[in-house]
């Protein structure tokens, strides 16, 4: 198998500016969330809230992450729910979890 | 039988085959079928350990003053101190902040790898495919690293029992039992990058 003269026949489109400024400007998005969450974690008192803080962050870059790096935003509707619901379901469950902790915490 | 229902006016109907669900090609689709799949997964492990991290004490107090101890989880400023290549030198969550930034850097080279693949950019897809590799294998690294240095212990040891101090791990009084936790987390998310890489 001779892959060599299959380059002369691909026409190689120049990069398209818009979109790696795009990508770029996401990139520097969770640069600076990262950026945030770490000051956060130096001068906010350890605790619920912080805990909570953090896991919003989070989301917002798994979101930034998912939707844009993994282009899900811009896929068929359905396909974005069928990703997203589940997903809903078990932050759901994550919460609910660590409540049952707390109670259980309490009655030891 | 008649093809009775021939009368198809103009464009395809989904059920005549031919027609990707949801506009998304067979590879697409399945790459979500394994990321949900996998997020589930993660997931699963995920509240376990938020269920047992809340159904215990946390540390409450000053940072300064934090002693390992049986009695309340650790405090990640104390857990995370480590860098390599700087013994014994107490930096708070260093090294998480840059495997963090290796980790984001490596995606963002992914992307660009996928962005260049559109255009049949081969040369660009080769550089940007190796720079993620790099990253992934870095991240891993660090990992390894990490999870090898909570096993072994600091230079100046953990205490086990209050007063006492250990200079190896001793599996049955290890006092970062939640990092035993994490690290049997972290040895399946570490096992699962090899293959992605």
């Amino acid at each position: 198998m001779d892959y060599s003269d299959e380059n002369a026949h691909v026409n190689v489109a120049p990069p398209d500016k818009e979109k790696i400024k795009k990508l770029w400007t996401v990139a520097a998005i969770l640069g600076i969330v990262t950026a945030i969450e770490f000051v956060i974690a130096f001068t906010i008192d350890a605790g619920a809230t912080k805990t909570f803080i953090f896991v919003a962050l989070t989301i917002v870059k798994a979101g930034y992450i998912v939707l844009e790096f993994m282009h899900l935003k811009y896929e068929a509707k359905i396909l974005y729910w069928s990703i997203l619901i589940p997903m809903i379901f078990v932050v759901w469950m994550l919460v609910a979890f660590v409540y049952e902790g707390m109670a259980i915490a309490d009655v030891r | 039988m008649a093809s009775s229902t021939s009368a198809v006016a103009s464009g395809k109907s989904a059920w005549d085959g031919g027609v990707s669900p949801m506009g998304a090609s067979y590879g697409k689709l399945m790459m979500w079928f394994f990321l949900l799949s996998d997020a589930f997964t993660f997931s699963a492990l995920l509240i376990t350990y938020g269920l047992v991290r809340s159904s215990h004490q946390a540390y409450t107090g000053a940072v300064e003053d934090f002693v390992f101890s049986q009695n309340y989880w650790p405090i990640p400023e104390r857990v995370f101190e480590a860098v390599p290549f700087l013994h014994g030198v107490e930096l708070p969550l260093v090294f998480v902040g840059i495997m963090t930034f290796i980790l984001i850097m490596s995606s963002v080279t992914m992307v660009l790898a996928v962005e260049a693949g559109h255009r049949m950019d081969r040369k660009a897809v080769e550089k940007w495919m190796l720079w993620t590799i790099l990253g992934g294998v870095a991240f891993l690294a660090c990992q390894a690293w990490e999870w090898a240095h909570f096993i072994h212990g600091a230079e100046t040891g953990k205490a086990v029992v209050e007063g006492t101090t250990f200079f190896w791990c001793n599996p049955c009084s290890q006092p970062i039992w939640p990092a035993r936790f994490r690290s049997l987390f972290l040895f399946y998310h570490g096992l699962s990058w090899f293959p992605r890489i």
